[in-house]
């Protein structure tokens, strides 16, 4: 697609990354390098088309996971929890680590 | 231990008094909605409404396309913000996919660097500036680069 401005011609490149080409497939895939087919200059511009990212991450992680209480610490195992199950998930937790914390 | 579903708020109780800590790393105790350690009781209300939904957005990062940003913010100083290219908004369920399609007119990356060589480093975190673990799954996302 090329249009014209000022007597200057402009040209887009749709560069679509998808971390399953990623150079290296050994590096994780949040975190890598992607090869381009040439280099580019004379950038004048970048937009985000479009993203597309699977909700396979979980909302609670090893980030966001442990519970201190003055009766024992617990520790839940990473995963999507909602209300009802997070309360179960503690209470199996507390119940091994802080029995007297878990009624 | 319960939770209302008309206050969002969980109790904890114990036939022993005891203190829920909110300074330990990695706690969930902001998300169960204790957000200050407590006194000695035998039962505690959480202060806030349990929160498990997750990151609010996503954060796209690439330190190549973000190179020649000279700006930073005061709100986030230790996540390299001036590498933040793109952030997509979660809107789906756990086992959905995240989808951003950006509405016209499209705005532009500021700060972008001009000319790459053959390949761009990107990373993926979510709002905290955490990578994000997919479990194994692969993400995409398209540019257009426009060129003079």
């Amino acid at each position: 697609m090329q249009g014209q401005l000022n007597n200057n011609i402009y040209q887009s490149v749709k560069v679509l990354v998808d971390s399953q080409f990623r150079n290296n497939l050994d590096d994780p895939v949040n975190n890598f390098k992607y090869d381009l087919d040439k280099s580019v200059d004379r950038v004048t511009s970048i937009y985000v088309e479009s993203a597309q990212v699977p909700f396979t991450y979980y909302t609670t992680t090893v980030t966001n996971n442990v519970f201190e209480t003055s009766l024992g610490t617990a520790t839940i195992p990473p995963g999507n929890y909602n209300s009802g199950t997070i309360a179960t998930g503690l209470r199996t937790s507390l119940d091994t680590n802080a029995p007297a914390c878990a009624p | 231990m319960s939770f209302s579903p008309t206050t969002f708020k969980i109790t904890i109780s114990s036939a022993i008094a005891f203190t829920i800590v909110t300074t330990t790393a990695n706690t969930m105790t902001h998300n169960l909605g204790f957000n200050v350690d407590t006194i000695s009781n035998t039962s505690h209300v959480g202060d806030g409404a349990v929160d498990l939904s997750g990151p609010r957005y996503l954060v796209l990062k690439s330190s190549l396309i973000g190179e020649n940003r000279a700006f930073t913010t005061a709100v986030a100083p230790v996540v390299s913000s001036q590498d933040i290219i793109h952030t997509i908004p979660v809107n789906t369920n756990p086992g959905g996919v995240v989808l951003d399609v950006a509405p016209e007119p499209r705005y532009n990356i500021l700060g972008f660097k001009t000319s790459f060589e053959n390949n761009i480093d990107f990373r993926l975190e979510d709002d905290r500036g955490n990578l994000l673990d997919l479990n194994g799954n692969d993400w995409s996302v398209q540019f257009i680069f426009e060129l003079r």
